[in-house]
């Protein structure tokens, strides 16, 4: 799980561009979207498109995307249930 | 999904009134009645005579007179009732400006999936229309308010080609923009207004660095789609024929960096060009909102995330 969340936070601050932004800085537990790291709904949308083709997984829908997109741990968890689920 | 105040807001019977007039009028009584309805929306319609003055200020280069504001309100009436008449009472006409633009825009009549871009200016809701009788698939991006009338009229006209996704609610638009770009559909979208957009820029416009949304372009980044600007203007004194004009074609490499800084000089140009157009015909600009703010360093940097720097040389 820590190796996925690592490789999500990588994921993030590639996919954002997010500046001066390294892997330590982003906390497992900080909302991503609004008041955590501050995520619009075309960042949602990047965001998701890159999960979907480096996990191979499906977010079908703007409820699934905010329950994924709570926090690193929720994202986490959920690519981990699909992958689980597909396997 | 709830449904926003209207965006201009007359009296409720305002579209059916001029409706009715376009329908049981004779031309000239008609346009009496339009350039009267314009002078009475003029004057009790005090936010949208100023940002109308504000513009026309701007355009023209000089402080806007009265008459012109009300003439600017006429024109807008007459807009909508090419929208309300269009396929019903008339046979409407657009068609290409002239051959350089029907070049430029030959992409539309292709198979390509592309993201249409326009301005609330002349008969853009036409145009998208016009597109989608070619048997384009199309979604429209457009604010539901509480006036949509005109837009349900045309989308009742337009079969299954056409959907529009309703802008209200962000989270809701992400997943509508995804399912339609991942069907292949084109996308149209009106690239003036900032109210909904998280993502703006800084570019020159009516002698200002004004911000204005540049959604278009990262979806197109994002799905590797080209964006053309396309805007419908009344041809000579006609109101039911307009002549298409069209922008350059931008076309995404899949390089990050080099995309985004192509895609801000591609939109200066194509401000530039609208520019351009807009002093050829100054009262086609149906914005009525004050006119984009102006840019600065800190306009577009939210939280913790760094300022994306509009790129030096277009600036």
């Amino acid at each position: 799980m820590s190796e996925l969340k690592e490789r999500l936070k990588n994921l993030i601050i590639d996919a954002l561009q997010l500046e001066d932004v390294t892997p330590a800085d982003l906390d497992d537990q900080e909302p991503l979207m609004d008041s955590g790291l501050g995520l619009d709904s075309i960042d949602a949308l990047e965001l998701v498109v890159r999960v979907e083709k480096e996990f191979g997984i499906k977010i079908k829908n703007s409820e699934e995307a905010r329950e994924a997109l709570g926090s690193i741990n929720t994202l986490a968890t959920f690519i981990e249930s699909r992958q689980a689920a597909s396997a | 999904m709830a449904v926003g105040e209207p965006r201009n807001p007359g009296p409720s019977w305002g579209l059916r009134t001029i409706d009715w007039w376009d329908a049981h009028l004779p031309t000239p009584l008609r346009d009496a009645a339009v350039a009267i309805g314009g002078a009475v929306a003029y004057w009790i319609m005090p936010g949208q005579r100023a940002a109308s003055r504000e513009y026309l200020s701007a355009i023209l280069g000089r402080p806007a007179t009265h008459r012109e504001g009300i003439r600017h309100f006429a024109e807008f009436t007459h807009g909508l009732l090419a929208k309300l008449r269009a396929g019903d009472r008339v046979n409407t006409h657009i068609d290409w400006a002239d051959q350089t633009n029907r070049e430029r825009g030959k992409i539309l009549f292709s198979d390509e999936s592309i993201l249409l871009g326009t301005f609330h200016v002349g008969a853009s809701d036409l145009m998208g229309f016009h597109v989608s009788q070619n048997g384009r698939g199309i979604s429209m991006i457009r604010q539901r308010v509480a006036n949509s009338d005109d837009i349900d009229r045309l989308l009742a006209r337009s079969g299954d080609n056409v959907e529009i996704i309703w802008v209200n609610e962000a989270s809701e638009i992400v997943f509508a923009l995804k399912e339609s770009l991942e069907a292949g559909k084109s996308i149209a979208m009106q690239c003036d207004r900032v109210e909904h957009a998280s993502k703006t820029e800084g570019f020159d416009f009516l002698g200002a660095q004004r911000e204005f949304p540049v959604t278009i372009y990262r979806l197109a980044c994002l799905y590797g789609r080209p964006v053309q600007f396309y805007v419908a203007l009344p041809q000579g004194d006609s109101r039911d024929d307009f002549d298409v004009f069209c922008s350059e074609l931008f076309r995404p490499t899949g390089q990050r960096q080099t995309d985004r800084d192509a895609a801000h000089a591609h939109f200066q140009g194509v401000l530039v060009w609208l520019e351009g157009l807009l002093r050829e015909q100054p009262y086609q600009w149906f914005n009525f909102l004050p006119l984009n703010p102006v840019w600065t360093a800190d306009t577009n940097a939210p939280c913790r995330r760094s300022a994306q720097t509009p790129p030096s040389d277009a600036t």
